[in-house]
């Protein structure tokens, strides 16, 4: 059969509002620091939930609290999260969480310290009461068959690489093509490894405001580089990019585009930001992984496709996260950290349509509940960027 | 013809670039076999080069720029022969840099 024409699927949580998930998770948000030692005691007390911090204060300077409660609301809505439950010290935050509840149609449960007389014991057994309800209400739910085209993929490259640029990413471009092609979404970031490279992937946006978006996103933060007297040698590519063979950040910035494709830009998401249509958007985000696979997590993706050179073990919590290689040694000797091995691309005669046609198979396995490695070791953690010191 | 072809691969993106990308590493006096999107050309090697790292495919004089797939990598800080290692060694980032702007 033609893979051209036969629409690929997958069995996933379908939700009221927006896309399915992959993954039905509980998520357990915590939005104080006073919670967050309880949060980490009611998160181990849980099976499969998985536990989201925010520590810091209400009164975050800078680009200012609402942006981080908007990337937590955004973690939320996330389509892998089926019930949140909301830890904090203050019960005036309720109204907000309140409000994700109506427009996304999942459980939601908010438990504050004020509810529990302060009492911090009270309040973890409370919240363990909780989950464990929330938890058993969306096991019941069954997977049905989805669309791979309602999939949003979010692209990542970590301790790249020349074999990052010159195959692994080359591959996710060609993949991403494919899945806008037959109406999916597809999210790339990363802006510091435009740099060198911001003119091809500004002319490929749709319209020219976008165009002046994205050269002016890696213009402030080359600005920021330089204002904070942070050398990129050594830093983005650091050490061990440099190491295996990458130079300068526009030499690396020519791999990391890769992973974009050709297809044309649709927008330029601030971080976290949820794509209003389909299609391939780029999202102005750090380069480091924690901070940027939280960000893709906040605008939908459901899965992530992260490339490595020299190996990456990091993955998101919420997105199951397929680590990809085409260094032939890394893919050997870090074998079980690594869950697709493309590194025939560079060594034998596979072609990059074949390799895409296998990876878009483990895309759908892994969619369905086959888990990643990252799932099955751990590694996965989600981080909240700050934005400014705290009053 | 049937020989396996034991020749060092190196991958070069663009006709005009000056560098390449080697799949393996050489060392001084090997030849190397460049790929250019299926039109192949041969250098010899000047130096070792690591795996992965970059061989100079002309003279590269001091303050010219290096050229992967058609974009500017930095510029010589010193003149590079073909054939040679191009690396953090021998090239300079024109981004970002400190005190420039």
């Amino acid at each position: 059969m033609n893979t051209a024409t036969r629409e690929r699927t997958f069995l996933g949580y379908k939700r009221q509002q927006g896309q399915p998930g992959i993954r039905n998770t509980l998520l357990i948000l915590n939005v104080s620091g006073l919670t967050q030692p309880a949060a980490r005691k009611i998160q181990a007390a849980l099976s499969g939930a998985v536990m989201v911090s925010m520590p810091h204060g209400n009164a975050i300077t800078g680009d200012n609290d609402t942006q981080v409660d908007a990337i937590l609301l955004n973690l939320a809505a996330n389509p892998n999260v089926g019930a949140v439950l909301v830890l904090s010290s203050d019960e005036r935050r309720a109204p907000l969480f309140q409000e994700l509840l109506s427009d996304y149609g999942k459980p939601c449960k908010y438990l504050s310290l004020g509810d529990c007389d302060r009492d911090i014991i009270t309040f973890t057994q409370c919240a363990i009461r909780m989950a464990a309800r929330l938890s058993i209400e969306i096991s019941r739910q069954p997977r049905e068959i989805c669309a791979l085209s309602e999939l949003t993929l979010g692209l990542q490259c970590g301790m790249s690489d020349p074999s990052s640029g010159i195959a692994a990413n080359p591959l996710l471009g060609i993949l991403s093509d494919a899945h806008v092609d037959t109406g999916g979404t597809v999210i790339f970031s990363e802006t510091a490894e435009w740099l060198g490279s911001e003119k091809a992937v500004a002319d490929r946006a749709i319209s020219k405001p976008v165009s002046d978006a994205i050269m002016n996103s890696v213009t402030r933060r080359e600005r920021l580089a330089v204002a904070a007297k942070i050398d990129l040698l050594g830093n983005n590519p650091n050490q061990a990019n440099i190491d295996s063979g990458l130079s300068t950040i526009e030499d690396k910035a020519i791999g990391s585009i890769a992973k974009s494709g050709s297809q044309p830009i649709t927008s330029l998401l601030k971080f976290a930001e949820r794509p209003a249509t389909a299609g391939l958007h780029a999202m102005d985000g750090p380069s480091f992984s924690p901070e940027s696979l939280t960000g893709l997590v906040a605008t939908g993706a459901q899965i992530m496709l992260f490339t490595t050179g020299c190996g990456n073990s990091y993955v998101s919590a919420l997105c199951p996260t397929i680590k990809i290689t085409a260094n032939p040694t890394v893919a050997s000797t870090l074998g079980d950290q690594i869950d697709f091995d493309c590194s025939g691309l560079l060594t034998s005669d596979l072609t990059l349509d074949a390799a895409r046609t296998r990876l878009q198979d483990e895309i759908s396995a892994i969619a369905s509940g086959a888990l990643t490695l990252g799932e099955v070791l751990l590694e996965g953690d989600e981080v909240i960027c700050r934005f400014g010191e705290s009053l | 013809m049937n020989q396996p072809d034991t020749r060092i691969k190196a991958l070069k993106g663009m006709h005009a670039d000056n560098v390449a990308v080697i799949l393996n590493a050489a060392k001084a006096g090997e030849l190397i076999l460049i790929d250019c999107n299926g039109n192949t050309e041969t250098l010899i090697c000047a130096g070792g080069v690591p795996s992965f790292h970059k061989v100079a495919t002309a003279n590269i004089s001091q303050g010219d720029a290096v050229i992967r797939r058609g974009i500017p990598i930095g510029l010589a800080t010193q003149a590079i022969q073909k054939g040679e290692l191009v690396h953090v060694h021998n090239i300079r980032s024109q981004r970002a840099q400190i005190g420039t702007s």
